[in-house]
């Protein structure tokens, strides 16, 4: 088990060096002058020669590259060309929304996921089962940016129940991460429910013919275990359009996060803002994705037999 | 070969799945609109009449006008088109670099497998709207830049998919036999291969497409994707929050028809899914 | 030792009972924590090198001025009890106020008055308010609470120039400790000091105790919170979470205006919005294609489109509110035809395109425009910014076109010297004409005011003629706040002057 880490680890060393080389070329090799992007395609010659100066942006890029990763390695990347703040504070000054909005979406949407989904397994065909088919296909389609409004709309406005944007709490949490967690709890529904009917239905046969109601637990049990396992992958494949979704999310309730800083920047041209940020949901990413594959790993027996 | 064919079974199979129908009725419905766009909307979708701005739906604007006086109908209507070639383009720029890249690392395989995989995967490391978000934002806020973005974020899928096929395909006697009798490789490829690919292509892409035109809506309502007075369904629903309470109905439209046409590609890609692998149904 | 202090205590009780004779009879409450929702963010805290109108919300605050105007233009004393003018217009004698500390503990004196006007006109700072005091000639310490300041030339805004941050007195102990980042460690001698300031999250002052004016502040804290969306800003209002809004979208005044618990208040302002051209790059370096703007979009529909019927239309920089507009001035109205003369005249008698930056709350404006332009075969580009890089752009001549405003000040000059005179320091259109600098020189140095309107019709004229800037409208002056904030007096500079301010407790 330890090994399979280690190796995995190791193996994301290069991957990690790589994603940093794209996020360099985000700003320096892709088409577009950097000092163009920033003052504007009217700026002088002489505002630009003096922006690349102060920049350092005249050095052979590889210079720049070698100097920007191992300053970003020690943890800094750079300051913000609008506030000068480092970006590496900004980036942890709005951290916790992000994760809150994130944990909190998770919660929210296993709460509503796994219930609804074993109920529709387990009663196949109900109304329960009608009604979560539905929930799965409306919350996966749905942009989460409209159904946002409409909670906005709803709750914030009509009812006046809870705060429409900005961050006051867990309160100010709830509609966000209901906007954010619908497509995940969807996607999970669907996903259990299929898992837990794929299960159900060898096991029943088997067990059919056997003893009685006491084996109900225990299919239950182990049905559901491999449930969660395909639950699991699900999340995991998940974890980048629920990045994503999360710009759209806090754009949309104005919440002091990660993804508002990125889209912020974006649009002040701040790109040394917008490339650490990157960066850090790069790695965020993989790092992510390196631990549910663990975790898969660990809860798969068969892949650990391996 | 008959009616026993396997194109005969899924199409048989598709037609009782009734996801799958329903997926492609919206997909048909969609398509019309944006093919019919300009036969379909009432008004010219940019021009302003500013005698009439923010009214409500009423028969002469069936789903109301908004800031600036234009027919909403005739801007969800125009909006199709450009959703629509959203999907389209998103999908042609994936399969473009994806297709070559899946092939060549199935077929070559080894180190050039290897690199190619490991290119993918780094495309891969990025979460979709933040490697689209930083695309645009470097090459400017102009909806080609965003589509563009959009078809990178998805060639991994189609290459890895075209790559599983190949290698699938390699396995089986009948291409040793055709090597064999001096079939040329790119006969191979293209009686053999592709065929095989088709089926798993048109899911993926169907699923791409409803992504593409998600994420495209996604970048206009940041800012990012069309600029006005480009009737994009984004833009509309972006403009529409600011108007929650005074005009509802600026956002309700533009999002209902991404919401239908997002579904629609999604149940469609499920349909085809299902025709082909019944052993996945449940 | 027991004599003085029974002296004190017996000046105490006096102070007090002539304080509790000022106050009126409903007295306000004190303590409470006022929160206001601002439309951007705050970008420095050195008023001698700010260049947004935001700033100024919060300087009002923690600064106070030599001079501050009251409700009606009217000049009144702050750090300056009284002054006198000399020598026909041009020598100001400040006597100053006694016994007034800076928030560290420093002293403000002559001294000080002179070191900060020093710094402005620093060349090496290269500070905005130069240009603003530019006459200023030479200043000299009489004695520890006398200042003289000559002029080089008669000018008429001076003391309402120093309404504003060149009246402001900084710190020249602070300044000197933090140099650079004084511009994040803020120290006047206002009712409220600094605290923190936590970019686009929000900025607190806290109460200071040693504050001059006796009895005042009745508030405890005020934080700032930047909310640049206006729809968040305005729902953030209405659900409590913040007791004063700063800026509220045209749409939503007659919304706030029927909501419960939510008072309004409406007054003319100085502000003018505008699109500024550069006049040295192509194509508006052609006077023709300005004055084809100029014909081309119709600001009435503007104003009952984008701005709901408030404010009024601009056809100068002047608003209704000033006494220098000339309101019979009619060579702005939407004529196509002449549009399309100038067209031909300027060598594009099919259109031309053009790019104009601006921020995304202003896309309707913006697009109402390009909708009116199109019609005469005009494409114009929109490119939406964030309001500081779009700032920064304007001051670099990073543009094309350029939709900004001007947030005004209460003196005519203010709203039109510095951005048209050929030298001007907001002048980033780059526009230059002789004949335009002689008739701000003149309305300037004069002290008449008729005279004066004279000189600024003539402005009017020839900058309806040459067009370097396509003034649009002039926005209402609109702040609302909860009925738990009391004693908010509303001054058409628009600034949130919160000392005489306190919350009721809901």
């Amino acid at each position: 088990m330890l090994q399979l880490i280690g190796r995995r680890l190791l193996a994301t060393v290069p991957l990690l060096l790589a994603v940093s080389v794209v996020v360099f070329s985000f700003v320096h090799a892709l088409p577009g002058d950097p000092a163009v992007l920033f003052l504007g395609e009217e700026a002088t010659p002489e505002n630009l020669a003096r922006f690349r100066a102060k920049l350092g942006f005249d050095r052979p890029l590889i210079v720049q590259y070698g100097e920007w990763l191992g300053r970003a390695v020690q943890g800094d990347l750079g300051r913000s060309i609008r506030t000068n703040q480092p970006v590496v504070s900004a980036i942890v000054e709005r951290l916790p929304v992000t994760l809150r909005l994130i944990a909190f979406s998770m919660v929210i949407s296993l709460c509503i996921a796994v219930p609804l989904g074993i109920v529709s397994a387990v009663k196949r065909n109900s109304g329960v089962d009608l009604a979560s088919t539905f929930f799965a296909l409306f919350g996966f389609s749905t942009p989460n940016f409209w159904l946002g409004l409409i909670l906005i709309y709803v709750f914030a406005l009509l009812l006046r129940w809870l705060p429409a944007s900005g961050f006051d709490g867990v309160r100010s949490l709830i509609l966000p991460s209901i906007t954010l967690g619908t497509a995940l709890a969807a996607l999970v529904t669907r996903q259990l429910r299929s898992g837990m009917l794929e299960v159900l239905r060898q096991d029943y046969v088997r067990t059919a013919q056997a003893k009685g109601l006491a084996d109900r637990m225990v299919i239950g049990k182990h049905a559901l275990k491999n449930a969660l396992i395909s639950v699991v992958t699900v999340i995991g494949l998940q974890i980048g359009a629920l990045l994503g979704n999360t710009i759209i999310t806090e754009s949309l309730f104005a919440l002091p996060g990660v993804g508002r800083l990125m889209i912020d920047s974006v649009f002040s041209r701040d790109f040394f803002v917008v490339q650490g940020v990157i960066l850090f949901l790069a790695v965020g990413y993989v790092v992510a994705n390196l631990a549910v594959d663990i975790l898969y790993s660990y809860l798969d027996p068969r892949i650990r037999v391996h | 070969m008959g009616g026993t064919s396997l194109t005969a079974i899924a199409l048989g199979q598709f037609r009782r799945s009734h996801v799958g129908l329903v997926g492609a009725v919206l997909v048909c419905a969609f398509v019309l609109v944006a093919a019919l766009a300009p036969l379909l909307s009432p008004y010219d979708p940019v021009s302003a009449d500013f005698a009439n701005v923010l009214s409500p739906p009423a028969r002469a604007h069936p789903f109301g006008t908004d800031d600036i006086g234009r027919d909403i109908l005739s801007r969800v209507v125009y909006g199709s088109r450009i959703s629509l070639q959203a999907g389209l383009f998103t999908v042609a720029v994936a399969l473009c670099i994806g297709l070559p890249l899946g092939l060549v690392a199935g077929y070559l395989g080894g180190q050039v497998d290897n690199v190619i995989m490991r290119a993918l995967e780094v495309i891969l490391s990025f979460p979709g709207l933040v490697l689209a978000l930083g695309i645009t934002a470097v090459l400017g806020p102009k909806l080609i830049h965003a589509l563009f973005a959009i078809g990178v974020v998805f060639v991994p899928n189609f290459a890895r998919l075209i790559r599983a096929q190949v290698l699938s395909v390699k396995e089986h006697d009948f291409v040793a036999a055709a090597r064999a009798l001096g079939a040329s490789d790119r006969r191979l490829v293209l009686l053999h291969i592709l065929p095989n690919c088709l089926a798993p292509l048109l899911v993926q892409s169907s699923f791409s497409v409803a992504f593409g035109i998600l994420t495209e809506a996604a970048l206009s309502f940041l800012g990012m994707g069309t600029q006005p007075p480009t009737p994009s369904w984004g833009i509309m629903l972006s403009a529409g929050r600011g108007y929650l309470e005074q005009a509802p109905w600026l956002g309700a439209f533009p999002g209902l028809a991404i919401f239908l046409a997002v579904l629609g590609f999604n149940l469609l890609g499920d349909g085809i899914r299902d025709a082909l692998d019944p052993r996945l149904k449940t | 030792m027991a004599g003085r202090r029974r002296t004190m205590l017996l000046a105490a009780i006096a102070s007090v009972g002539m304080l509790l004779a000022a106050v009126p009879a409903t007295a306000q409450v004190r303590g409470g924590t006022l929160r206001i929702a601002m439309d951007a963010d705050n970008t420095t805290m050195d008023p001698h090198r700010s260049t947004a109108a935001v700033d100024r919300q919060v300087y009002n605050n923690i600064y106070s001025k030599l001079v501050d105007i009251d409700a009606k233009f009217g000049i009144v004393p702050q750090l300056a009890e009284s002054w006198e003018v000399k020598g026909g217009g041009l020598v100001y004698v400040f006597k100053l106020r006694k016994g007034v500390k800076f928030h560290d503990g420093t002293d403000f004196n002559a001294e000080i008055v002179k070191w900060n006007f020093d710094r402005m006109r620093d060349p090496a700072l290269a500070s905005p308010r130069r240009s603003e005091i530019a006459p200023v000639k030479d200043v000299k310490v009489v004695d520890p609470y006398t200042v003289e300041i000559t002029l080089s030339a008669s000018y008429s805004p001076f003391l309402t120039v120093l309404t504003d941050r060149a009246g402001m007195m900084v710190s020249k102990a602070a300044v000197e400790k933090f140099k650079d980042d004084y511009a994040r460690n803020p120290v006047g001698t206002g009712p409220f000091r600094f605290v923190e300031w936590v970019k686009d999250d929000h900025l607190t002052i806290k109460r200071f105790d040693g504050y001059w004016e006796k009895g005042l502040p009745y508030l405890d804290e005020v934080i700032y919170r930047p909310i640049p969306d206006p729809s968040v800003r305005f729902t953030s209002m209405r659900t409590g979470q913040v007791d004063f809004m700063h800026q509220i979208a045209p749409k939503d005044v007659a919304q706030a205006k029927g909501e419960k618990g939510l008072k309004v208040s409406e007054i003319p302002s100085l502000w003018w919005q505008g699109m500024h051209l550069n006049n040295q790059v192509a194509p508006f370096n052609n006077k023709a294609l300005r004055q084809a703007i100029w014909y081309g979009i119709d600001r009435t529909v503007i104003q009952r489109i984008v701005y709901q019927g408030l404010g009024a239309p601009a056809w100068s920089p002047f608003p209704p509110s000033m006494w220098a507009q000339d309101r019979d001035f009619t060579d702005w109205r939407r004529d196509p035809a002449r549009a399309k003369a100038k067209l031909a005249e300027g060598g594009m008698p099919n259109g031309f395109s053009f790019t104009v930056k601006g921020l995304a709350l202003q896309a309707q404006e913006l697009q109402v425009i390009q909708a009116q332009l199109k019609d005469l075969g005009i494409d114009m580009k929109i490119e939406t910014l964030e309001f500081g890089k779009l700032l920064a752009d304007l001051q670099g001549g990073n543009f094309v076109a350029l939709r900004i405003g001007w947030s005004g000040r209460p003196d005519p000059d203010g709203n039109v010297y510095s951005q048209m005179y050929s030298k001007g320091g907001t002048n980033y259109v780059k526009y230059s004409s002789a004949a335009m600098d002689a008739a701000l020189d003149a309305a300037r140095s004069e002290n008449d005011q008729t005279k004066r309107k004279a000189a600024y019709m003539q402005v009017t004229r020839i900058a309806a003629e040459d067009a370097p800037y396509i003034w649009i409208h002039h926005d209402a002056e609109v702040k609302v706040w909860g009925e738990q904030v009391k004693g908010f007096e509303h001054i058409s500079d628009g600034m949130i002057r919160v000392k005489g301010v306190s919350l009721e407790k809901k």
